[in-house]
């Protein structure tokens, strides 16, 4: 079995020590599009774009399925610093996750202005063992300069990933909610952990 | 250590702790002269290996790292999918090609993290203790309820002229590197079973892939 965590911790930017920590968190999460796109690249078969075979991308619609010829490469999850559309993502929803979502509920934008979040880069650790666990870290660091308090109820996880040969969307495989606040100058880091044992 | 589930058919409302995880099951159905002559039950799998977590990195961070352990015991390199190249490509892997995909062996070796091959593979063909190996059938996962199902089957024939008892089973995935166009094969789950396919018999080896949320 593979198990999917994940955690937020909340510190004062000029600190190291966290003074908020979830801790370890069981995720209810993945969705039909991660299975979806492990099948096509394990039977090496393309899916067409609808709800049979296809990907659901964030505006609700169906997308070609497509293995991985191309050389971005499948669910690239390492988005850069600012950028909302993949990664680790955050929001205040509070629908509880189904499998098939494919879109933060209300997604949390990049930005200095009220009720928006720095992004950092999303983090992808090589896999390491943990105790009697093997464990793959996913996290995205996020800063509060918005001169508000904000709220987070929702986390995902999107992935960068070819729908064609050419052309490329987001996709969300993870969905959680979970509640913590990062004050106004404060830092949060949010991690997803991918775990086998 | 957690009791391993079985189920004569998966149910719609799993367990509280699937919720939030991908897991891995397994079932053998016995045929014989076109009927089914035994139905398995499903079977929770031990079974993620550590090169399952190496190729999803390579995806997630698209990475190229000597990570993963080949089926000769090889570090490897294993990468995000380049010009030819398939990530998790495993179930296409044609009849009696013995190298990739679902296939089954004979040692009872329990299983760890570490697994990189199956203890005894049993290899194609019609000789003693033989099986001819088929080709796989796999379905687009489909959503149920809350949960998502990938379903991949193998069929094993025994033209050996004697009973094969079978008591392991893995699923391995090829890549081809992008440079240089090596084939590597590499361990992605194993599991021990404990099952005979008579001489004659046809066997339906079943993996399937269930998201719960």
């Amino acid at each position: 079995m593979m198990e999917l965590m994940h955690r937020a911790k909340v510190r004062r930017i000029d600190e190291d020590a966290p003074y908020y920590d979830s801790g370890l968190m069981k995720s209810r999460s993945f969705t039909l599009n991660l299975l979806r796109i492990i099948g096509v690249n394990m039977t090496r078969e393309n899916g067409a774009g609808n709800s049979e075979q296809g990907l659901v991308y964030t505006n609700g619609n169906w997308a070609a399925n497509q293995n991985g010829i191309n050389d971005y490469g499948i669910m690239s999850a390492i988005a850069l610093a600012g950028d909302t559309g993949y990664g680790i993502l955050l929001g205040t929803g509070t629908t509880s996750p189904t499998v098939s979502d494919y879109v933060m509920e209300t997604l949390i934008d990049q930005g200095a202005g009220a009720g928006e979040l720095n992004y950092g880069s999303t983090v992808v650790e090589i896999p390491s063992v943990d105790g009697t666990d093997f464990v793959l870290p996913v996290w995205r660091s996020f800063s509060n300069t918005s001169g508000g308090n904000i709220t987070v109820q929702e986390i995902g996880l999107m992935v960068h990933h070819y729908y064609s040969t050419s052309s490329v969307l987001n996709f969300m495989i993870a969905h959680d909610l979970l509640n913590f606040t990062i004050n106004d100058g404060d830092a949060a880091t949010v991690e997803y952990l991918v775990k086998i044992s | 250590m957690t009791e391993r589930l079985t189920y004569d058919e998966l149910p719609e409302e799993m367990p509280e702790r699937f919720q939030g995880s991908l897991s891995l099951w397994t079932r053998v159905n016995i045929h014989r002269d076109g009927k089914l002559i035994e139905k398995g039950k499903w079977e929770e799998g031990h079974s993620f290996v550590k090169n399952f977590l190496y190729t999803l990195y390579t995806c997630f961070g698209h990475a190229y790292d000597y990570l993963a352990v080949n089926t000769s015991g090889s570090v490897e390199g294993v990468e995000s999918p380049a010009v030819n190249e398939y990530t998790f490509r495993a179930t296409d892997a044609a009849a009696a090609n013995d190298n990739y995909g679902i296939l089954l062996g004979t040692d009872n070796t329990a299983v760890t993290l570490s697994d990189y091959v199956l203890g005894t593979k049993i290899a194609h063909g019609v000789a003693a203790t033989q099986l001819s190996y088929g080709a796989h059938s796999n379905n687009f996962a489909q959503p149920d309820g809350s949960n998502v199902d990938l379903v991949l089957i193998r069929l094993f024939t025994n033209s050996s002229g004697g009973d094969i008892t079978v008591e392991e089973m893995g699923l391995v995935c090829y890549q081809v590197e992008a440079v240089g166009g090596l084939s590597k094969y590499y361990l992605l789950a194993r599991d021990l079973k404990n099952f005979t396919i008579t001489d004659g018999d046809v066997a339906y080896v079943e993996y399937r892939l269930r998201t719960t949320i």
